[in-house]
């Protein structure tokens, strides 16, 4: 009997695929981690804080494909850097931090795009969007109730389109 | 929820934050970070328990695998399909939402799998060294970067074990020819490339932020030699 069946898509590598991302990424996270914090051993701890968050959005993650998985962990590192420099420095407010990111070093001053200069944590939540994340799978990897994302995209949405008109880039 | 802020602008501004990270953060940078000992026995816990997690989804895969199959087999013994084909399996590719999952089924009897044998990148552009090259009883993978964050990556997997996801959302995969006679599909997703195609026994996925003519030419230069 001719029968057609499916193979068992028993790939190897799925059980590789954390490990691969953390190989390809962690050079990078850590920079970014580093830039925000300016420690060498906090930018670990966020480091970590990122992977950890990554661990449990894998099934998103191995949706990505290489270029949004980059920009991916750049953010959620960012974003754990963040929090880290909040939790040891309660007095900074987030606008602050927001002006920290924002100013760039020398060598990155012509990098600097739109979204870097918006505030946290309007900045990580659109950049989630932008690559493909829902407002639950960003509440669910920053720990907030989902009301609280919808809020911060709404608003994250206002102050991107008044920053687009002052640059002249968003028709008013 | 302001009109004008839509879901493609936002879309397009993170893929132009994406293009600035190599030069920003590298994937390669010349001084890597060295990490402590604390962080990697950590990261070591993570690796332990995603590897728990990856087995406990694949028993439960299987198990679903296994039914469908059952469950297929007995339709299509009614129509009695008896076509022999050359090539024993066919790619199938499924549209989601924000990628495609590309994946072999096979159509034709007396497939028998033979001895893996890897295919290496024989041209490797200048500035580009390889970083990583791991090879497994059903796969093969090649890794190059440059100092400057470019990167390729080569896979290679037997066709009936070959798994990937590509991103397909908003771009249009086109079919190209490599080597005048191999059919191939690439995608641009704006800040990286990709190629996949197969032979018939292995499948080929390439990718990397590469041009389009070096990503084509690297292709092309694959040899098992």
């Amino acid at each position: 009997m001719v029968g057609l069946y499916l193979t068992m898509l028993e790939d190897p590598e799925d059980q590789q695929v954390f490990r691969e991302f953390y190989e390809t990424y962690h050079q990078a996270m850590f920079r970014a981690a580093y830039r925000v914090l300016g420690s060498r051993e906090s930018a670990e701890d966020a480091v970590h804080d990122a992977f950890l968050a990554i661990l449990e959005q894998m099934p998103k993650v191995k949706q990505l494909g290489m270029g949004r998985s980059y920009a991916f962990a750049v953010v959620v590192t960012k974003n754990k850097a963040v929090d880290l420099l909040r939790r040891t420095r309660p007095a900074v407010s987030l606008d602050e931090v927001g002006d920290w990111l924002a100013v760039a070093g020398p060598e990155e001053e012509s990098c600097t795009t739109v979204l870097d200069e918006l505030e946290e944590p309007y900045s990580t939540v659109l950049t989630l969007v932008g690559i493909g994340f829902r407002p639950r799978e960003i509440a669910k990897l920053q720990r907030q109730d989902v009301r609280t994302v919808y809020k911060q995209i709404v608003r994250g949405k206002k102050k991107l389109l008044q920053k687009l008109r002052k640059d002249g880039k968003h028709g008013s | 929820m302001d009109p004008d802020i839509t879901d493609g602008l936002l879309e397009e501004l993170a893929r132009e934050w994406a293009a600035t990270l190599p030069s920003r953060f590298p994937l390669e940078p010349e001084h890597p970070h060295r990490f402590s000992r604390q962080f990697l026995d950590k990261m070591e816990l993570l690796f332990r328990e995603a590897d728990r997690r990856e087995d406990a989804a694949r028993c439960r895969r299987g198990s679903a695998g296994k039914l469908l199959a059952l469950l297929l087999a007995a339709a299509l013994a009614t129509t009695m399909a008896t076509a022999f084909l050359a090539y024993y399996f066919r790619m199938v590719r499924e549209e989601r939402k924000e990628y495609s999952a590309v994946h072999y089924e096979q159509v034709g009897r007396g497939y028998a799998p033979e001895e893996f044998v890897p295919y290496h990148v024989t041209y490797v552009p200048e500035g580009f060294t390889q970083v990583q090259s791991r090879q497994t009883d059903v796969s093969y993978r090649e890794k190059y970067t440059s100092k400057n964050g470019l990167y390729v990556v080569f896979n290679q997997s037997k066709i009936d074990q070959a798994k990937f996801s590509i991103g397909t959302e908003n771009v249009k995969p086109v079919d190209i020819q490599l080597n005048d006679k191999m059919l191939a599909v690439f995608i641009d997703d704006g800040s990286y490339r990709e190629i996949y195609w197969d032979d018939g026994a292995y499948s080929y996925y390439l990718f990397g932020n590469v041009t389009e003519e070096l990503l084509v030419k690297i292709a092309e230069s694959l040899s098992d030699e």
